[in-house]
């Protein structure tokens, strides 16, 4: 907490037995946010019931899971709109308002 | 088309930047690197270049074909597949006969070089390897032909990487791996039979981003897939570290989902994913099927005594055993897997060096 450091689990790398992912879930539980991204696939994020837990779950096209990570953070870096987004965003902003006229 | 780079390919795809990170998110955990080299993931998946490849199967029993086919994030797999531009290969191209040959040798001439080159199937080489040939020519001569203009080569599976299957005694064709054969070449052996979908498709990602080889074991298998036995890593651990072992298949102990070591597991002694990644997209592995581990990833596994017959190296006494109910079990499992993670180096510190005695003749 002192230093900010942030940190990843990617879940995939653990040995699982049978019931051992279930457990981890409910151990961890569910906090007030619930996010999801849409792109290849939808990615749904959720803060745990612990602060500066979030379960990130990347699915694919097919909703199968693809990998799944516990990252330790504020907000999980794949929620932050991607720098290079924002001048995109000015310009469409920009035509959007034009066309509505 | 061979000059693009990948993120060309999927920018053409209309993918966002976001889409990009998941992909990279999805790539480094594939090539079994930790979540913090995500970064440098993508950095290099932005200049990397689609290399043609170009895939030859010997004697072998297509296993690595199905296995690599049914590899699960297709979305994931589909993009990387889309990106490397797969020139050859004699079970899913659509030509057959001479224009699939024409094919190939295209595709090798416009690459030459640069092709990586993947092999699945042992090589035949008794009575200068007649005993498998495609096309009229040998596997022996076919494989040093193509070698000659690859970048480097992988061993798709056990039969090319240490002879597998036909390999086993009494060896009737001669078979050895691509290694045996190929001495001017780099070499990434990705053995098993057949190998973990993810980690055929983890290492041609990790090819494909970074351009070079992953880290090699002694046995030129990548570290990040083989470096741990399945022992370190099996859930089932802590019955064997408490001497709980099934004695036979389906009795109690079987049943509470006991250490197979009695019933033969090679477990201790074979390095592979499987107690991690696991198959059928992670939802389980011999071992957690009830089953001992056949040790198929490693060489000379068909011979290497009976599947059923436990190992003669135990790797600590089976007498010794630690206080926790059967009960806490479950909950140890995960316990233990979680301080796995942290603690692997201490345990490792107090493991007996398993020799492979009992797999050399």
């Amino acid at each position: 907490m002192a230093t900010g450091e942030e940190s990843t689990i990617d879940l995939s790398r653990l040995p699982f037995g049978p019931g051992d992912h279930a457990l981890l879930v409910k151990t961890l539980g569910e906090g007030e946010v619930q996010a999801q991204l849409n792109t290849l696939g939808a990615t749904r994020v959720h803060e745990t019931a612990i602060a500066g837990v979030w379960w990130v779950t990347h699915c694919n096209a097919d909703d199968e899971v693809m990998v799944e990570f516990i990252e330790i953070t504020r907000c999980p870096a794949i929620m932050l709109t991607p720098q290079d987004d924002l001048q995109e965003g000015v310009e469409a902003l920009r035509t959007r308002l034009l066309n509505a006229e | 088309m061979a000059d693009e780079t990948l993120l060309d390919v999927l920018t053409k795809r209309g993918i966002s930047r976001r889409a990009f990170l998941k992909f990279c998110a999805a790539a480094t955990s594939l090539m079994a690197l930790p979540p913090s080299m995500a970064s440098a993931v993508a950095e290099a998946l932005m200049q990397a270049r689609r290399p043609s490849v170009i895939w030859l199967s010997f004697q072998e029993c297509t296993g690595c074909t199905e296995s690599l086919t049914r590899s699960h994030s297709p979305t994931l797999e589909s993009l990387i597949f889309d990106a490397i531009s797969l020139d050859y290969h004699e079970t899913l191209i659509a030509a057959a006969g001479s224009a699939a040959e024409a094919a190939r040798e295209n595709a090798m001439k416009e690459a030459y070089g640069k092709y990586l080159l993947l092999v699945d199937g042992s090589v035949s080489t008794k009575d200068g390897g007649i005993y498998s040939t495609v096309a009229g020519k040998t596997n022996l001569e076919t494989l040093k032909e193509a070698a000659a203009g690859a970048a480097a080569i992988v061993a798709v599976g056990t039969c090319s990487s240490f002879g597998g299957l036909p390999h086993a005694n009494p060896n009737p064709t001669g078979a050895v791996p691509v290694s045996d054969i190929i001495k001017n070449k780099p070499i990434i052996n990705v053995p098993g039979c057949p190998p973990i979908p993810v980690v055929i498709t983890g290492v041609l990602t990790y090819y494909l981003t970074f351009g070079t080889l992953p880290e090699l074991d002694d046995l030129g298998r990548p570290k990040a897939f083989y470096g741990e036995s399945i022992h370190d890593r099996c859930y089932r651990r802590p019955f064997y570290d408490q001497g709980k072992f099934a004695k036979s298949f389906d009795d109690e102990g079987a049943r509470n989902g006991w250490c197979l070591f009695e019933l033969g597991c090679k477990g201790p002694i074979t390095h592979n994913a499987c107690a991690t990644t696991k198959w059928n997209q992670g939802t389980s592995f011999p071992i957690q099927s009830g089953h001992g581990c056949l040790g198929c990833s490693e060489p000379n596994f068909w011979d290497a005594g009976s599947f059923y017959q436990a190992l003669s190296t135990p790797i600590q006494p089976v007498t010794a055993a630690l206080g926790i109910g059967v009960a806490a079990a479950a909950a140890a499992g995960i316990g233990v897997a979680l301080a796995n993670r942290s603690t692997k180096a201490d345990a490792k510190a107090h493991h007996q060096t398993v020799t492979t005695n009992d797999l050399e003749k």
